[in-house]
């Protein structure tokens, strides 16, 4: 008998614990709007969205083996496929507006088309042509520019700004072997980066070069062999800056593009600065790509909103180490009042990449499949 | 409580106790029973899995081709494929690249009987063989040795392959 109500005393604590546990588990800051599957021909690498008419449309490409950027609708379908196969002859990076206003940058030769959805040039910019009238071009015979990123263009009316941050680079001569090569481009190269504006492309001699040593003295004293690339945005008519490397946004000065100020990003879920530990030379190459990072900023409706992807552990086995799943990828959300007051950080779902931010607070990630070329999309709203 | 009433009780707690224990033997046993066999992930259950296709003993080396990491590593080894390694009997090449970072038409636009396009992306990785590009010396479809393509080693890997060629 005695046995009879120990267990029952059992039996009810467990439930009573299980019921307290249950009631306790937060519930998401965000609802599932939608999901759409289609299926593309290929492997979409980067998706991208424009508004027109009110109405969202997605773009994605393939294009080292698929030579064509696609324009979807909301349900997956392509309605516009652009052929870039007379026009690109390296890696690129896409950036739409609207259909009129298609961007793409050839990335060396560095030039920049401006097409409409057929793929009709309204304007194609030799980026290349304006680097080399600038004298530093001149005083290493062995460097070259590169165009390294190629962030939001703001294009209202004859005015159309784009920003590069370039670099000089080492260009080895024919006789080295490719070892060296390789060897030299991954560890040592970049040397006094550069931003580039350009202001007014349509009259293209209207460009400005600024140095930016501040981007030297914020990321390259922490490790010169494995320096990282901003990303950036506007932000009303601000423009900021950040790295994988680091826990901060900057904001510069969008006339001189010069350092104003920077703020430190906390997550309650990840490290966003980066550490430097002793570690093999491979997971040195690939610890960006581990590490937490400020992966998007957004100004959304007197807020802003700070996309972070957090830390993913490096697999064991030393020859596994690759760019890391990121399905398997965790991501947060924080979002800041105007004045830049953390308000709170919200964690997204599990097992789904981050595609994009839409206005409205709604946000898109995409689920793995089995079969890569079949895309599941998901739209959620981020709730109170 | 009276007697008789406790008796029954008794006998019932009982029946209950049976019950439970057959049911907890049922259920260990259940368990046991219906563990899933551990599949041995090698290359034979690769290319069955992803290809239905027996790796036949006289293949002794398989090539992994990918597009993530060192670019100008995939691109050599893809052109060492192309220039050497097609429709040869006894080297297989996978293509695992997505072609979003390297160009892999050559691959598409032309079949090959010793190349094969994966569809499931990421089950070659299963095999925790290489995260990347790289190639597996084999023997009667077992690896004896595994190498990942590397910048410092790319030179070595070539020649390597290039040995594999006369075997």
């Amino acid at each position: 008998m005695n046995k009879t109500r120990k267990a029952c005393f059992v039996i009810c604590t467990l439930s009573a614990l299980l019921l307290i546990r249950c009631s306790t588990v937060k519930k998401p800051s965000y609802q599932k709007v939608k999901t759409v599957s289609f299926e593309l021909p290929y492997i979409p690498s980067t998706w991208g969205y424009f508004y027109e008419k009110d109405s969202l449309y997605f773009y994605t490409h393939n294009y080292p083996t698929y030579k064509n950027i696609d324009i979807l609708n909301q349900n997956g379908k392509v309605i516009h496929s652009i052929d870039l196969r007379k026009l690109i002859t390296d890696k690129i990076k896409v950036e739409i507006h609207s259909f009129d206003s298609v961007y793409v940058l050839n990335k060396e030769p560095a030039i920049l088309y401006w097409l409409n959805k057929n793929g009709l040039i309204i304007r194609k910019i030799l980026i290349d042509s304006l680097f080399y009238h600038q004298t530093i071009y001149n005083k290493g015979k062995c460097k070259h520019f590169e165009v390294y990123s190629f962030g939001d263009i703001i294009h209202k009316g004859n005015l159309l700004t784009v920003i590069h941050v370039i670099d000089t680079l080492y260009r080895p001569s024919a006789s080295q072997n490719m070892t060296e090569i390789l060897l030299y481009n991954n560890k040592y190269l970049r040397e006094k980066p550069q931003l580039l504006q350009i202001k007014n492309v349509l009259n293209s001699s209207a460009r400005v070069i600024h140095d930016a040593n501040w981007i030297n003295k914020t990321i390259r004293e922490e490790d010169e062999e494995h320096p990282v690339f901003p990303s950036y945005t506007y932000i009303e008519d601000k423009i900021t800056f950040y790295f994988s490397y680091d826990k901060h946004i900057y904001f510069v000065n969008s006339e001189d593009l010069s350092f104003e100020r920077k703020i430190p990003i906390y997550s309650d879920y990840t490290e966003l600065e980066y550490k430097k530990k002793k570690i093999t030379e491979k997971r040195q190459m690939y610890v960006v790509m581990y590490k937490g990072a400020i992966l998007q900023v957004y100004n959304k409706n007197n807020e802003h909103l700070v996309l972070l992807r957090h830390e993913v552990p490096f697999p064991e086995k030393e020859e596994m180490i690759s760019p890391p799943d990121r399905f398997e990828t965790r991501y947060s959300v924080i979002i800041y009042d105007k004045q830049w007051k953390k308000q709170k950080e919200i964690l997204l779902p599990e097992k789904e990449k981050f595609v994009a931010f839409l206005p409205k607070k709604q946000f898109i990630t995409q689920s793995k499949t089995k079969n890569a070329r079949q895309v599941t999309l998901n739209f959620y709203q981020l709730t109170e | 409580m009276p007697v008789r009433l406790r008796l029954i009780f008794i006998s019932l707690q009982n029946k209950i106790m049976k019950k439970v224990y057959l049911i907890l033997i049922l259920g260990i046993f259940y368990l046991v029973a219906c563990q899933p066999k551990q599949v041995k992930k090698d290359l034979k259950w690769y290319f069955r899995q992803e290809f239905k296709m027996e790796l036949p003993a006289s293949v002794h080396t398989i090539i992994i081709l990918d597009d993530v990491g060192c670019k100008g590593c995939n691109v050599s080894l893809s052109n060492w494929i192309q220039k050497k390694a097609l429709d040869h009997d006894k080297i297989w090449v996978v293509v695992t690249a997505t072609g979003a970072h390297m160009d892999i038409s050559p691959y598409l636009n032309v079949r090959y009987k010793n190349v094969f396009i994966e569809q499931n992306t990421g089950k070659f990785k299963e095999l925790q063989l290489c995260g990347s590009s790289g190639f597996m010396f084999v023997k009667e479809g077992k690896v004896e040795q595994t190498y990942c393509i590397s910048a410092q080693e790319l030179e070595n890997h070539l020649q390597l392959l290039n040995a594999r060629l006369k075997l």
